[in-house]
């Protein structure tokens, strides 16, 4: 009913109260007097808790906001993959530690401190931000928790908090750094044009195993990671990693074999193993991804192709045409 | 009959309704679960104490945010207070407002407006009050 509605009803009320007897009338008009004012007064009610309610909306949306922007800052100083766990079963679910089966990724700048020595402190700090940028971006593209940079190393982990099977968090850490040295070599090109004649060569190594993983450090400041020897064991296969390659341990590769092929490599002895190690390179995704994508490094020599991403396909072709003609010239 | 107090949780506001004082505070936020049993609960108190023939009762409410079954309740709750007063108790409510929150003093200011028998004043919320 409108208020035009109540106007028209009233009136009409007020007229056959006119036609009536006078003792009739004047109780009958009294009646719809006092009706008059406690509508009047539930219209005024009403009308305060719609401005409560708008009011109080406002409120929200302006208090989501700014839970938004905190949870977004939030994920930039804690993993990504904590800091969702966090928002969908609160800091209780992930502030035990447990014991879990991960695959741990370490890598490692060759020759860092000679970059630190040679290069000029906003050249080394542009190269840095690009650098951790890029790597943060594809450990977050596969569901990596980042551990922690330590100066210029990585450390980043699968399996907790959330895990996708032992398996598949394996081949998921061993496809990111895959990647990541792919689109290094394509990074070091961009750094070549910009005139930082200084390599960016990265090792990379990778363990599967049992961790102790949670919150660890006291009640006032806790750090989410990892402790146990596969965390040691990954940062040993990487020192032993050659520069812009990928290393991994025989636990990992045994997971990894059906996706990613891979060659054998040096056998080594790790500390509380009886026998020797054997390490593998994964050369590559067996996925459809992969056949997309030819990568080729020589002394003079460097080639990315993802034909995914080629949008100018004819410039792509003269390019390769143009290279191909000058290598093959005396 | 003996005082009425409840503490205040994350969601219901503190209430101590002092029946030798004669007095009434609700402080705190307001977004109970159960609106209707919270604020059901106090009435009653309220109903009993009012039988006692009192002859004042002062009110303070210091709520720093009350949603919107709450606001209703409030309504409920003035009216009930201007009842008593037009039977003869002295009622004076005093309501406290953050007066950066003009939407909280608008809504104070308006059911002022349709009290007829009780007192309301508004006052300035202090962060020591809350």
């Amino acid at each position: 009913m409108t208020s035009d509605d109540t106007e028209q009803l009233i009136a009409s009320l007020q007229s056959k109260i006119a036609a009536l007897h006078d003792d009739e009338k004047s109780a009958l008009t009294s009646d719809l007097t006092a009706l008059q004012a406690l509508y009047a007064r539930k219209s005024r009610q009403l009308d305060r808790l719609v401005k409560l309610s708008d009011a109080n909306e406002a409120k929200l949306t302006k208090a989501n906001n700014t839970l938004a922007d905190f949870s977004q800052n939030l994920s930039r100083f804690v993993p990504k993959t904590v800091a969702e766990a966090l928002n969908q079963t609160g800091s209780e679910a992930i502030a035990k530690t447990e014991r879990r089966d991960v695959t741990v990724f370490f890598s490692d700048i060759v020759g860092f401190t000679t970059m630190t020595e040679r290069m000029e402190p906003e050249q080394l700090a542009s190269v840095m931000t690009d650098y951790f940028t890029e790597m943060t971006r594809i450990c977050d593209k596969w569901g990596g928790t980042l551990d922690q940079f330590v100066g210029d190393a990585i450390i980043i982990f699968f399996g907790a908090p959330d895990s996708a099977g032992t398996e598949q968090d394996a081949v998921r850490a061993v496809s990111m750094a895959l990647e990541m040295q792919s689109r290094l070599s394509v990074m070091q090109a961009n750094w070549d044009a910009a005139g930082y004649t200084i390599p960016l060569r990265v090792r990379m190594g990778l363990s599967s195993g049992f961790c102790n993983v949670g919150n660890f450090g006291s009640d006032r400041r806790l750090h989410y990671t990892a402790l146990g020897n596969t965390m040691n064991e990954a940062a040993r296969i990487q020192d032993l990693c050659p520069p812009e390659q990928v290393l991994v341990s025989d636990d990992c590769y045994l997971r990894i074999r059906d996706h990613i092929a891979c060659e054998k490599a040096d056998e080594i002895q790790l500390r509380g193993r009886a026998h020797p190690t054997q390490l593998y390179l994964p050369i590559a995704k067996q996925d459809s991804e992969a056949k997309n994508i030819i990568l080729g490094r020589e002394t003079g020599f460097r080639l990315y192709v993802d034909k995914t991403h080629i949008k100018e396909k004819q410039n792509v072709i003269t390019l390769l045409e143009a290279a191909l003609q000058l290598v093959k010239e005396d | 009959m003996s005082d009425f107090l409840v503490d205040a949780t994350s969601r219901t506001p503190k209430i101590e309704l002092n029946a030798q004082a004669g007095t009434l505070l609700l402080a705190g936020e307001s977004y109970p679960e159960d609106v209707t049993q919270f604020y059901g609960t106090l009435n009653e108190n309220l109903d009993a104490y009012f039988a006692t023939s009192p002859t004042a009762l002062t009110v303070s409410i210091k709520l720093t945010y009350f949603n919107s079954s709450s606001a209703r309740a409030l309504m409920e709750l003035m009216d009930r207070l201007d009842g008593a007063a037009s039977d003869g108790i002295t009622v004076t409510i005093d309501w406290y407002c953050d007066p950066e929150d003009d939407i909280t003093q608008e809504f104070a200011e308006d059911i002022g407006a349709d009290i007829t028998n009780a007192t309301l004043t508004l006052h300035d919320l202090d962060r020591d009050d809350e």
